[in-house]
C-alpha cells in the first residue's frame, strides 16, 4: 500500500508517467541531461514509496533502457550514480537474507544492462569513481564486521544489516560493471584502463575507512578480478589507428601484457596486504604453539583465503623464495659486512635504514612491485602451511635481522604502516631459520659483530609488539625473545636484558625483562632446547621427511593437527652449572643498582614502578643463593618498610580516617599504593623471609 | 625429438607412462580435478576422447590439488570418482603439482612453451588444457572455460596432418 499522498503530491502513477515521458522527449530532443535529472528527482523520493511500488519503479526504467539502448548509451556517466541511489532508498527489505531476494537480483539486472549497452568508457571511469565514495555508511553502528558474510549478520540490526548489504551489493556490481568494460573497450593499448581500474582498487583497499580488505566478500571478489581477467579483443586491421603498422603489433602486444601483468601483480601484493592486516592473532595460533585454537577459528574463512592467495600468486608466476631472496640482497647492500662493522650505536643502524626506506619510496614511485610485506607473509604461508619446497636454500637468521631491520623500522616512524601479521611472520621465520641452520645461526648470534645489529632488531621489535596492545602478539615476542636470548650469547643476553631494564620506555617490558633475566639465570644451558622452535609448522622438519608437498596436508588439516608442543623434560644430572646467564658478583652490583633505582622511583610513580618491584624481588628470591644475603635483606626490609606504609594507608582508609589522606591530597595516590601492596602481599614479599633462613618476627 | 617425449609420469596406479608412447598421436594434457565447477567437464573430455581415440588421439589426465583444495582424494578414489560419475576411460595419472617449486617437470616444459594469457605462464584453474601435435610440439593452451567441445576443430585439424 502506498502511502498517505497529501494534497497536491503526485501519485505514483503520476511519477511513472513522468519518467516515461521524459524518456521519450530525451529521445526527441537528445536532452540525456534533462532526463537523467527527472529519474534523480523520482529517485530520490523512492523511500517513500511500497516495495513493490519501487519494484515496479525500477521495472519500468528497465524496460525504458531495454527499449532504448541509445538513451542507455548516452547517459551512462550519470547511470552508475542514479541506480546506487537506488538501492540506498532503501531498496533491499531488512528481513530476509539476499539470496533469492528480488530485489537484489532486480538492481543487478539493472547493473548488468547497464555494463552491456553503456558506453564503456565513460561507464568505466564513472564506476571506478563510485567505488572511490563507496563506504559503510555508520560504521560505527557495523560492530560485528568480523563476520564473513552479510548473510552471516545479525538481522536483529536491520539498520546495520542493511549497511553493510548494500556496501557489498553496490561494489559487487560496480565491479561487474568494470569488468564487462574493460572487455568492451577494445583498444591496442588495454593497459590504460586496466591502470584506471586498478589504481581505483588499490585506493579503495588502502584509504577507505570501511576498510574493504577486511571484508571477505569483497576480497573474493577482488581475488575472481585477478584471477579472471581477460583483456579486450585487439582491433582488426582495419580498425587499427593511422600512426600504428601492422608490424609494429608484436612488440605492442608484448609491451601491453607486461603493463598489465604488473598491473595484476600489483593489485594482488596490496590486496594480501590489506586482507592480512587484522590477521596478527590468528596467524599466531596457527602458527606457534600454544595458543587457543579459537584464534583460529575465529577467522578460520580469511586465514583460508590465504592459499587461494598462495596459489593464484604462483599461477602468477611469484616464486615467493626468488622475492624474499631479492629483499634480503636488497637489504645485504644496505648493510655490506664492512659497514655493519663499523656501527657504533643504534643510531647508525637507524639512520642507514631510514636513509634507505627514503630512497625505496623513491624507486617505489618509479616501478611497481610486489610489495616486500606481502612477500614475507605469503612466503611464510606457502612455506610452513602450504608446505612448498623450495629448492633455493632455506632463509638464514642475520640476513633475516637485516631484512626486519629494514622493513620494520620506518613502522616507528610511520606507524600506520605497521602489519603486525608481517612482524609475526618475521618472527616464525626467524624461528625457522634457527631450525634449519642451526650452528650457523648459534654462531650468528654469539658472533660481537651482530650484537649491534641483534639489539637494535630486538629494540625495535619490542617497541612494535609492545604498542600493539594484542596480548596474544605480546606473549609470541616475550617467548621469541626469551628464545633468541637463549641461543645467542651469554654477554649479549646480559647486556640487552640490563639495557632494557634501566633505560627501555616500556615499563612493561622492564617487568618481562626482569622475569626473562630471572629465567636466565636459573635454568641450566640445555642443549636439546635449542632445537625447539616453538613452531607448529616446520618448512625444516618437511625436508627432513621429505613429504611430498602434493600430499601434504592443506592449511585445514594442519589445523585439525594442531596441539601444544610438550615442555621438554628437565635434565637428570647437571654435571656442572653452567646457566644461560651466569651470576657475577659485577651483575649482582649492576641488578641491585637498577633495582636501588626502581624503589627510590617506587614513592613518585607506584602503578608504574610497583609491577617492577616485585619482578626484582622474584627475582632475588629465586637467586637468593648466590646474591649476597645483606645486600639482599637490605633490599627486602626496603621493600617491607613499603609494604607497611602501604598497610598503614590502606589502615587509614579501611578504618573510615580517609581524611587525614585527603589533606595530604594523596588519596588517590594511595588508593594506587593499595594496588601495589595487594600484589605484594599475595607474592614474594611474605616468602621471601623465609627463604633466608628468617621469620618474619626477625624484622624483615 | 621434441622434448615432450622424454617424460615419463607416473600413472594412477604408480605405473611409469612414458609420453614416448604416444608418438604420433595427437594428445590432449588437462590438469583435473574432482570438486570442482568446471568438473563436468569430464564427460566432454571423454565423449572427445571416444569420437577421436581410433584417429589417434588421447586424453592424459592429473589431478591436481593446487586450485582450492578441490582434489583431495587419493588417487584410487580419484580414478573411482571418473570412472562412476563420468564413465573416464582416458588415462589418469599420480595426482601432481602443475605450479610452485615442485611443480611436474612436465608442466613446467609446457607452460614454458606455451605461456598463458597476457604472458603469464602459471596455470590459472583446475582443466586448463595444452593440446599436443602428432610431433610433440604444444599446438595450442586452452583456458579452463574452453570446453573440451569447444576445441574439436583444432583436434580434427592435428589429426588430419
Amino acid at each position: 500500500m502506498s502511502v498517505s499522498k497529501k494534497e497536491g503530491e503526485v501519485s505514483f502513477s503520476q511519477i511513472l508517467a513522468g519518467v516515461e515521458e521524459a524518456a521519450s522527449k530525451s529521445a526527441t530532443k537528445e536532452d540525456v541531461v534533462s532526463f537523467c535529472t527527472v529519474l534523480d528527482i523520482y529517485i530520490e523520493q523512492l523511500s517513500k514509496y511500497t516495495d513493490d511500488e519501487k519494484i515496479q519503479f525500477v521495472d519500468t526504467i528497465k524496460k525504458l533502457f531495454e527499449s532504448n539502448h541509445d538513451l542507455l548509451y548516452k547517459a551512462s556517466w550519470d547511470l552508475p550514480q542514479l541506480f546506487i541511489n537506488i538501492l540506498e532508498s532503501n531498496w533491499i527489505p531488512r528481513s530476509g537474507g539476499l539470496r533469492n531476494n528480488v530485489s537484489v537480483v532486480k538492481y543487478m539486472g539493472l547493473f548488468g544492462m547497464l555494463a552491456s549497452y553503456g558506453e564503456p568508457k565513460s561507464l568505466l571511469l564513472a564506476c571506478c569513481e563510485q567505488i572511490s565514495k563507496l563506504r559503510i555508511k555508520s560504521r560505527s553502528e557495523c560492530k560485528d564486521l568480523s563476520h564473513d558474510s552479510p548473510l552471516d549478520l545479525d538481522e536483529s540490526h536491520p539498520t546495520t544489516f542493511a549497511f553493510y548489504c548494500n556496501f557489498v551489493i553496490e561494489f559487487h556490481t560496480l565491479l561487474e560493471a568494470i569488468n564487462v568494460c574493460l572487455r568492451r573497450s577494445v583498444s591496442l593499448w588495454p593497459s590504460k584502463y586496466l591502470a584506471t581500474v586498478v589504481t581505483c582498487l588499490v585506493n579503495f583497499i588502502k584509504t577507505s575507512p570501511s576498510d574493504p580488505a577486511s571484508i571477505i566478500t569483497v576480497v573474493r571478489r577482488m581475488y575472481t578480478f585477478i584471477r579472471d581477467y581477460i583483456p579486450p579483443e585487439l582491433p582488426q586491421n582495419a580498425d587499427l589507428p593511422a600512426n600504428v603498422q601492422v608490424s609494429e603489433l608484436p612488440k605492442i602486444v608484448s609491451d601491453e601484457n607486461y603493463l598489465q601483468r604488473k598491473l595484476l601483480i600489483w593489485m594482488l601484493s596490496v590486496l594480501v596486504e590489506g586482507h592480512t592486516r587484522q590477521l596478527c592473532t590468528p596467524f599466531v595460533a596457527l602458527l606457534v604453539s600454544g595458543y587457543p585454537q579459537k584464534y583460529v577459528e575465529a577467522k578460520w574463512p580469511k586465514l583460508e583465503f590465504m592459499g587461494r592467495f598462495v596459489t593464484l600468486g604462483m599461477s602468477m608466476d611469484l616464486e615467493y623464495d626468488t622475492l624474499l631472496q631479492n629483499e634480503i640482497d636488497r637489504t645485504e647492500k644496505l648493510f655490506p659486512r664492512e659497514k655493519v662493522a663499523e656501527f657504533k650505536t643504534s643510531d647508525d643502524i637507524l639512520k642507514v635504514v631510514i636513509d634507505g626506506f627514503n630512497e625505496d619510496l623513491h624507486h617505489e614511485a618509479e616501478e611497481i612491485s610486489f610489495s616486500a610485506i606481502s612477500t614475507i607473509i605469503l612466503y611464510t604461508c606457502s612455506t610452513l602451511v602450504s608446505k612448498e619446497k623450495f629448492s633455493t636454500e632455506p632463509l638464514r637468521l642475520i640476513p633475516l635481522v637485516k631484512l626486519q631491520l629494514r622493513l620494520f623500522v620506518p613502522f616507528s616512524i610511520k606507524p600506520q604502516l605497521i602489519h603486525y601479521t608481517a612482524v609475526t611472520c618475521g618472527m616464525v621465520l626467524m624461528l625457522e631459520a634457527i631450525g634449519s641452520h642451526h650452528d650457523e645461526s648459534l654462531a650468528g648470534l654469539a658472533d660481537p659483530g651482530n650484537r649491534l645489529l641483534l639489539s637494535t632488531y630486538l629494540q625495535n621489535l619490542s617497541a612494535i609488539c609492545l604498542n600493539s596492545e594484542n596480548k596474544v602478539l605480546i606473549s609470541f615476542f616475550y617467548r621469541f625473545l626469551a628464545k633468541i636470548l637463549r641461543d645467542s650469547s651469554e654477554e649479549m643476553a646480559y647486556s640487552f636484558l640490563l639495557d632494557t631494564i634501566q633505560s627501555c620506555p616500556f615499563e612493561k617490558l622492564q617487568v618481562g625483562c626482569i622475569t626473562i633475566l630471572n629465567e636466565l639465570m636459573s635454568k641450566d644451558k640445555d642443549p636439546r632446547k635449542y632445537s625447539s622452535t616453538l613452531l607448529n609448522y616446520s618448512a625444516s622438519e618437511n625436508a627432513r621427511t621429505n613429504k611430498v608437498a602434493g600430499s601434504a596436508p592443506d592449511i585445514s588439516d594442519g589445523v585439525k593437527d594442531l596441539h601444544l608442543t610438550p615442555p621438554p623434560l628437565p635434565p637428570r644430572n647437571t654435571a656442572k652449572d653452567d646457566k644461560y646467564i651466569n651470576y657475577t658478583l659485577e651483575r649482582e652490583k649492576s641488578i641491585l643498582d637498577v633495582f636501588d633505582r626502581s624503589l627510590t622511583d617506587f614513592s613518585k610513580r607506584p602503578i608504574h614502578v610497583g609491577g617492577k618491584i616485585l619482578a626484582f624481588v622474584n627475582l632475588l628470591s629465586s637467586q637468593s643463593g648466590k646474591f649476597t644475603r645483606d645486600e639482599v635483606v637490605k633490599r627486602f626490609r626496603e621493600v617491607a618498610e613499603l609494604a607497611t606504609k602501604l598497610q598503614e594507608c590502606k589502615e587509614q582508609i579501611i578504618n573510615g580516617d580517609g581524611q587525614k589522606v585527603e589533606e595530604a591530597g594523596e588519596k588517590k595516590r594511595m588508593r594506587s599504593y593499595l594496588m601495589i601492596l595487594s600484589s605484594l602481599e599475595i607474592s614474594s614479599t611474605r616468602q621471601l623471609p623465609e627463604a633466608f633462613g628468617f621469620t618474619r618476627n626477625e624484622g624483615v | 625429438m621434441s622434448k615432450f617425449y622424454t617424460f615419463t609420469p607416473t600413472d594412477n596406479k604408480g605405473k611409469p607412462f612414458p609420453l614416448a608412447d604416444l608418438k604420433g598421436k595427437v594428445v590432449l594434457v588437462v590438469n583435473t580435478a574432482s570438486k570442482c565447477g568446471f568438473t563436468k567437464q569430464y564427460a566432454e573430455l571423454e565423449e572427445i576422447y571416444k569420437k577421436y581415440e581410433d584417429q589417434g588421439f588421447v586424453i592424459v589426465g592429473f589431478p591436481c590439488n593446487q586450485f582450492g583444495h578441490q582434489e583431495p582424494g587419493t588417487e584410487t578414489e580419484i580414478a573411482s570418482f571418473c570412472k562412476l560419475n563420468f564413465g573416464v576411460t582416458f588415462p589418469l595419472m599420480k595426482k601432481i603439482d602443475v605450479n610452485g617449486p615442485n611443480a611436474d617437470p612436465l608442466y613446467v616444459w609446457l607452460k614454458d612453451e606455451k605461456p598463458g594469457l597476457l604472458g603469464f605462464k602459471g596455470i590459472k584453474w583446475n582443466f586448463e588444457k595444452f593440446l599436443i601435435d602428432k610431433s610433440g610440439k604444444v599446438y595450442q593452451r586452452y583456458s579452463s572455460i574452453k570446453t573440451p567441445t569447444k576445441i574439436t576443430g583444432d583436434i580434427e585439424q592435428l589429426l588430419k596432418q
